[in-house]
Parts: C-alpha cells; sequence; structure tokens
C-alpha cells in the first residue's frame, strides 16, 4: 500500500493511524527476522503520537521509517556502528523530522545501514546485513538498505533515507522501490550525521512517485542551521506530475550505456526509454565525456570530507569510551579503533592520506577541479535537454558475501549514481522491470532520472510517466 | 523511553566470511605511481590504532585504490576553473546567540562526567 492510499484510508474511516501502526509491527514480527531491515522500533511512542494525529495535515497520522543516521529526539541513533550502538541518544530532531512531524508524520522504526553510510549494500553495519526481500541470499543494497529493504518488504509505507553517493537510489533500485536524492541544499542536513558534507542529502523511499513527492513536499525548504541549505521557493512537487512527457527532451549519454553493464538492466531501461518515446518524449544521444573521472573523483573528496567529519567520535562526549587510557590521545585512539568498523577505518585513513601535507594538491584540489568538469558537463548536457536518462546500477543485486574483498570493485559500481551527488543535481530511482541474475529469476532493475539543479518537478513528471508505462 | 531493539545480533557467518576476504585484495590495475603510503603514519595522524593484519589489508587496499585515483592525473584541466565556484554553499551565519540544547541534554550521553562537566583525562603535562 502506498502512503497516498493509506492516508485516503484515514479520511474514509477505513483504518486508523493507530491500526496501520500496529499493522507495520505485525508484519514487523513477521518478516524483519529474515529481511533485518529494522535496527530498533518504538511502538509505545509511535502509538502515543498516533492517538494525537491531525489527519488534516498532507501526511496526518503517517508512520514514516527513518535511517539509523537521522536524529529523533529520544530515539537511539545508531549509525549502523558499534560505536553509537551504547551510549547515545538523539537529544535533539534533525530539521527533516520536525518538517514531517510538524506535516503530521509521525517517526517509526530505525532503518539499518552501512556503518556511517559508508558501503552500497548493507553488509558493512556492524549490527546486522539487510536482506532483499526480492531474494534473501542477496544484498538491498545500501547505505539505506534498511529503508530500502523495509519499503519493499511492505513492512514500512515509505522511508527517509540519505544519499552521498548513490545510497537512496542504488537501494531504490536493487529493492524495486523509488528513491530520490534532492538537490545538494534542497533537504537541511541539520541532524543528519555527517558522511560527506558537500554532498550528503536527505530523500524519501516510497513504493509511488506520487509518495516521493509527497515526503519531499513537507521535507524541502531552506533551514537556518544548515548554511548549505538553499533559501529559494519550494514549488508544488504533485502540480503538473501528471501531465507526462510529451514534448520532452530525454538525454541519453553514452558513457552510462557502455561495456561492463548486465544485459538484463540494459534490456530493461532501453524499454522503458521506448516507451517514454511512444508517449511523445524526443530522445537525444548526449555524451558526459567526464564520466569515467567520477569514481576517483568521489574516492578522494568524500573520504577526505568523511576523516574531517569523523573526528568528532573521540569518546569524549558520546559514544564509545576506551576504559582505560594512558592519556588523552591513548582515549582517542582506543574508543575509534574499538568503535569503527573496517570500511569507515580504510576511509577515514584515505581521507587523512589525500588531505595530508605534500598531497593534498595533488589529490584533493584536482579532485576538486575535476568535480568541477563533471559539473560541466551535467550544464551543457541540460542546455539541450531537459533531463537525462539511464541505468541505476551495471548489475541487480548480487549475493551477500560476495565482492567485499576487494573494495575498489564495490566503489566501481557507483558509477551510474555518484556523478549527480558531485553536481549536487537532483536524482530518481524509478523501478522499470525485472531480469533474471545469476541464478535468481526476477531481481528488480531501475532506471534513474537525473534533472538540472532544483528541477525536481521535471523530474517528478518524468518519473511518474516511467513508472505508468512500466504497469 | 521504551526503546524495544528488536534485533542485536549479527549473522556472524556472513561477517566472519567479509572479514576473512578483507585479507586478501585482488586488482587488475597498472602498478602504483603514487607514493608508498605509510598506512601506520596516516592512521596516528587520524587517531587510529591498527592491528598489525589491518595495517597490511589496508596497506594493498589503499594502494589498489589509489591507483585507480591516479588517473585524474590524465584529466586536463581548463585554466579557467576555479576552486571558489561553491562559495556561495558555505556562507557564515551572523555571529548572534540563539537558542542551543540545555546542558542536561547536552550531557545525556556524556560517557564520564562530574560537576555537571564532561570529564577528560588530564591534559596538561606534568611540570
Amino acid at each position: 500500500m502506498t502512503l497516498t492510499q493509506l492516508r485516503q484510508q484515514f479520511i474514509s474511516g477505513e483504518t486508523t493511524p493507530s491500526k496501520a501502526i500496529e499493522d507495520l509491527a505485525a508484519g514487523i514480527s513477521a518478516r524483519d527476522p529474515q529481511t533485518q531491515a529494522y535496527v530498533s522500533y518504538d511502538l509505545d511512542t509511535a502509538l502515543e503520537a498516533a492517538g494525537k494525529a491531525d489527519l488534516s495535515k498532507p501526511l496526518g497520522g503517517l508512520p514514516i521509517a527513518i535511517k539509523d543516521n537521522i536524529n529523533v529526539f529520544g530515539q537511539p541513533c545508531t549509525c549502523g556502528s558499534n560505536f553509537l550502538v551504547k551510549g547515545y541518544t538523539s537529544n535533539y530532531n534533525a530539521t527533516a523530522i520536525k518538517k514531517l512531524v510538524d506535516a503530521g508524520a509521525i517517526p517509526f522504526g530505525r532503518m539499518n545501514m552501512d556503518e556511517f553510510a559508508m558501503g552500497s549494500a548493507t553488509e558493512n553495519s556492524a549490527l546486522q546485513p539487510t536482506r532483499n526481500p526480492h531474494d534473501p541470499t542477496r544484498i538491498a543494497g545500501g547505505s539505506s538498505g534498511g529503508s530500502a529493504a523495509a519499503v519493499a518488504d511492505l513492512t514500512a509505507y515509505a522511508a527517509l533515507g540519505s544519499d552521498t553517493g548513490g545510497s537512496i537510489r542504488q537501494p531504490a533500485s536493487h529493492c524495486g522501490v523509488v528513491g530520490l536524492k534532492p538537490t545538494y541544499g534542497r533537504v537541511s542536513r541539520f541532524g543528519l550525521v555527517a558522511f560527506a558534507s558537500s554532498l550528503d542529502q536527505i530523500g524519501p523511499l516510497t513504493n509511488s512517485v506520487d509518495d516521493a513527492a509527497l515526503i519531499l513536499q513537507a521535507i524541502a525548504g531552506h533551514d537556518p542551521q544548515d548554511t548549505t541549505s538553499l533559501n529559494t521557493p519550494v514549488p508544488d512537487y504533485s502540480a503538473g506530475i501528471n501531465d507526462g512527457v510529451a514534448g520532452m527532451k530525454l538525454g541519453i549519454p553514452a558513457e552510462y550505456f557502455g561495456e561492463g553493464i548486465h544485459q538484463g538492466v540494459r534490456e530493461n531501461v532501453e524499454k522503458c526509454i521506448k516507451l517514454l518515446e511512444s508517449k511523445g518524449a524526443e530522445i537525444i544521444p548526449i555524451s558526459l565525456p567526464h564520466t569515467s573521472h567520477a569514481v576517483a573523483t568521489y574516492y578522494v573528496i568524500a573520504p577526505a570530507e568523511a576523516s574531517s567529519n569523523l573526528s568528532r567520535f573521540d569518546g569524549i562526549r558520546y559514544g564509545n569510551r576506551a576504559t582505560n587510557p594512558d592519556d588523552i590521545i591513548d582515549l582517542y585512539h582506543q574508543s575509534r579503533e574499538l568503535g569503527f568498523g573496517p570500511e569507515v577505518k580504510r576511509r577515514i585513513i584515505l581521507g587523512t592520506y589525500v588531505l595530508s601535507s605534500g598531497y593534498y594538491d595533488a589529490y584533493y584540489t584536482r579532485a576538486q577541479k575535476v568535480r568541477q568538469l563533471i559539473t560541466r558537463d551535467f550544464k551543457q548536457a541540460f542546455e539541450t535537454v531537459d533531463a537525462i536518462i539511464s541505468p541505476v546500477t551495471p548489475t541487480p543485486a548480487r549475493r551477500i558475501g560476495t565482492c567485499t574483498d576487494d573494495p575498489l570493485q564495490d566503489y566501481l559500481s557507483d558509477i551510474f549514481t555518484i556523478a549527480a551527488n558531485l553536481s549536487g543535481i537532483p536524482a530518481i530511482s524509478v523501478p522499470c522491470g525485472t531480469t533474471a541474475f545469476d541464478g535468481a529469476d526476477a531481481l528488480p532493475v531501475g532506471i534513474q532520472i537525473l534533472a538540472p539543479h532544483l528541477g525536481e518537478q521535471t523530474m517528478l513528471r518524468i518519473a511518474k510517466a516511467a513508472e505508468a508505462v512500466r504497469s | 523511553m521504551p526503546i524495544r531493539v528488536i534485533r542485536g545480533s549479527s549473522f556472524p557467518e556472513v561477517r566472519h566470511s567479509y572479514l576473512l576476504h578483507l585479507a586478501s585484495s585482488s586488482t587488475n590495475l597498472p602498478a602504483m605511481s603514487h607514493d608508498h603510503i605509510d598506512v601506520r603514519y596516516v592512521a596516528k595522524l587520524a587517531r587510529l590504532d591498527l592491528t598489525e593484519e589491518e595495517v597490511n589489508t589496508f596497506q594493498s587496499q589503499l594502494e589498489s585504490i589509489m591507483n585507480h585515483v591516479e588517473s585524474l592525473s590524465e584529466v586536463n584541466l581548463p585554466e579557467d576553473l576555479h576552486l571558489d565556484d561553491n562559495s556561495h554553499l558555505a556562507m557564515m551565519r551572523d555571529d548572534t546567540p540563539h537558542e542551543s540544547l540545555a546542558p542536561e541534554l547536552v550531557l545525556q550521553n556524556a560517557p564520564d562526567q562530574a560537576q555537571s562537566q564532561i570529564r577528560v583525562p588530564k591534559v596538561v603535562a606534568d611540570a
């Protein structure tokens, strides 16, 4: 069931917010032991809020699951890390949460994730791997794997995730749900535990494009507590969403359809493009020539920012603390060594290295310049097209426990999602079919729609058309 | 506040195999052209203690990642690129006092505290 349908049932009296939350709890008890999407949930607090729900509000009484790196007052916020499993309870609400609650929604459930959002499989969670509801031997994707899997498993009606290099769109694609990364600055990052601050964005994972628009409407907007928040009016994201793609120019970048894409992914995406063309869109081949440098650029900038952001986890103010340190430096060392998992350590060391004396210009400054070239590619493309269409991932979901011996291979699989974060543009993943892959009969495939800066309305309109042609 | 933590355990077989796989890395990329990475020194800068096994694992993994990063040196950079293009995204807010977290909320998570303050090991060296 979608959020929109549930809202209609609330209004008609067919069900109530309390009943909807109890249904979710029953679904979690039945199915989550296999999927492992939830880290925790607080039924009593959610039911208390449900009893006071104001159904006249746009999200009145609707329960929304929250990735475990977004602060909700009084709730745990583990970030999938042993550093925060004990010794941290959120003492404030993230702005996105405050806005959701102001719109009537009820935050319910803390969703599993790769530790500090570093990963593409939710295998890097220190707590548990999340399993794909379409095939429990496979990854749900990541880092917002818990959010995506729960929405696909119908143990959540909708969820919030965060996207630094594809962490909303990639798990959405693997789990067959909608995942939207807004324009950088459109949604406040205040209260989102920072990974890479120039790339991070909060966004929705939902079972329909309409639902994604509904949640974005609630969480978008300027926030003085995030200096990178955009102070521009928020349009009506549902207005014109059903207007179709007739007359729209859709760019197909040659670099996103080269070798290395699984045939089933390619066929599904190309079929969806043909259907959009049959609905009146003009398909235009384009080039984004710096695409091949996106992963290298990202894996300089993101770890560099992470190494700085994660310095706050020092064992002093919250979280894991060493018990018998020799001195304060030893306290830092021991607390961090025991608290962080391997991927987090790897990225902190990588980031510290590229920022260290003698290497800063060679790596970090150069990566920032290449980032501008990647952004220019998009700006030039959007002079001739309204949006760009691509696959989300080169392959469907791989098996749990494979490919993790070589981090670089996992990093390279982020190739189609990373550029949107580097350039700050919005992008959405919409289910476009299924394919057989590696012994599985039918795994979900997503199509990605990338739009110009603040082009969410155009993007949602195309996404709605893509969703319609599939069904 | 009653938090029902419904899962704290991992799937040990999956985590175990993952950690074992971390010990061996393979890539098909060309030999490194950057300097040797002194993992132990960089870890010290990052305030991380690493085991011998972690140092060895990270050594090969980081060098393979940096080999890939080296491809950025092939990019032709136009002279009109300026790094302050995004400066509007990092504006300073007015330096005025505003409401912030109450001290008891700030202290709520502090692992060691006394007299409404966070306690830390001695920072100043003996004379």
